[in-house]
């Protein structure tokens, strides 16, 4: 097949832009040029083809769904400390708790008092309350 | 609109900005990620990295660029991120034929041919500056200006981009050598 004339390729490829006078210099040549002719047909052929491919595409549902999701997991609030406190305050009451076994069993292995271990074991949760304190401040924060 | 998410902004209300800017820009995030990437399944992954991208640093938008060309710009580079993630495992399954088989049926944007030909596989088999100015200009309605602004090109760029891209697809339709510009 005969090779489109060069002047009028680039005219032909942005004929959708081109002037009144243009086109119809462009329209003159292409009546009577066998090769600029084919080229026009294909031009117009891939643009419909394009324009059918291409137009109207849209973003698909799926996409505000998925991105729904994606941030309401990313924004979940922070996981509650609390478990980690009941953790904390029944370690303190087993250790506690052994000690006064230990105490009352066998009283000469441990130089612990009851008040002593009553102290500890006081302190302990006192300073657990403190924590779970701090901790669901800053968790609100 | 873009005032309108600003607004938001400035009075620190970054989830209200981010869906007015969502429902304002979503199609056109999606329009330019399918534009790079080429098919549809990459281009929503990649629009959602964009999304995911522009919520995080929304709030420290400071307004040094235009918001949509800040948003066509994390656009693009998560498009690219997506696309060399998705080249990157597909070359590390090459051995294994059905991957290649999806890869194949994925690489186009649609699946139906027409009229005797399958444009978006003619598409897909052009230089990717081609194939993406091409689908841009005609999933943007054909603006020059819209497709220059979203690729960051200058609008002369876009317009020889745009011919020669047609040129080429005519060349391969005629059986024509279309003398390259």
């Amino acid at each position: 097949m005969s090779t489109a004339c060069s002047e009028f390729e680039n005219l032909l490829a942005g004929y959708d832009a081109l002037e009144a006078s243009q086109r119809a210099r462009v329209d003159a040549h292409v009546a009577q040029c066998a090769a600029c002719g084919a080229l026009a047909q294909a031009l117009s052929d891939l643009g419909t083809a394009l324009s059918a491919e291409y137009g109207g595409v849209c973003a698909p549902a799926s996409l505000a769904d998925r991105l729904g999701r994606r941030l309401s997991r990313d924004s979940l609030p922070k996981p509650s400390p609390v478990p980690e406190i009941l953790d904390m305050v029944a370690w303190s009451a087993l250790v506690c708790a052994g000690g006064l076994v230990v105490r009352f069993v066998a009283p000469s292995v441990t130089a612990f008092t009851a008040p002593m271990l009553y102290a500890t074991a006081g302190a302990l949760t006192l300073g657990g309350l403190a924590v779970a304190l701090w901790a669901l401040r800053e968790n609100e924060a | 609109m873009e005032d309108l998410i600003r607004q938001h902004l400035e009075q620190g209300r970054t989830r209200e900005a981010f869906d007015l800017l969502v429902e304002s820009f979503q199609g056109r995030i999606y329009r330019l990620a399918l534009a790079i990437v080429g098919n549809r399944a990459l281009a929503e992954d990649a629009a959602q990295e964009a999304l995911l991208r522009i919520w995080k640093g929304l709030a420290g938008f400071r307004g040094g660029s235009t918001l949509s060309t800040w948003i066509y710009s994390i656009t693009r580079n998560a498009s690219l991120t997506t696309l060399a993630a998705s080249r990157a495992r597909a070359a590390s399954s090459m051995e294994d034929p059905a991957v290649l088989a999806a890869a194949e049926r994925h690489s186009r944007v649609d699946a139906p041919a027409r009229a005797g030909f399958d444009v978006g596989a003619l598409v897909g088999q052009l230089r990717p500056q081609y194939s993406q100015v091409l689908r841009l200009y005609y999933m943007q309605e054909r603006s020059y200006e819209e497709v220059a602004r979203m690729l960051d090109l200058p609008m002369g760029t876009v317009k020889t981009l745009l011919h020669r891209a047609k040129l080429e697809l005519a060349a391969q339709l005629t059986g024509a050598w279309v003398k390259k510009v």
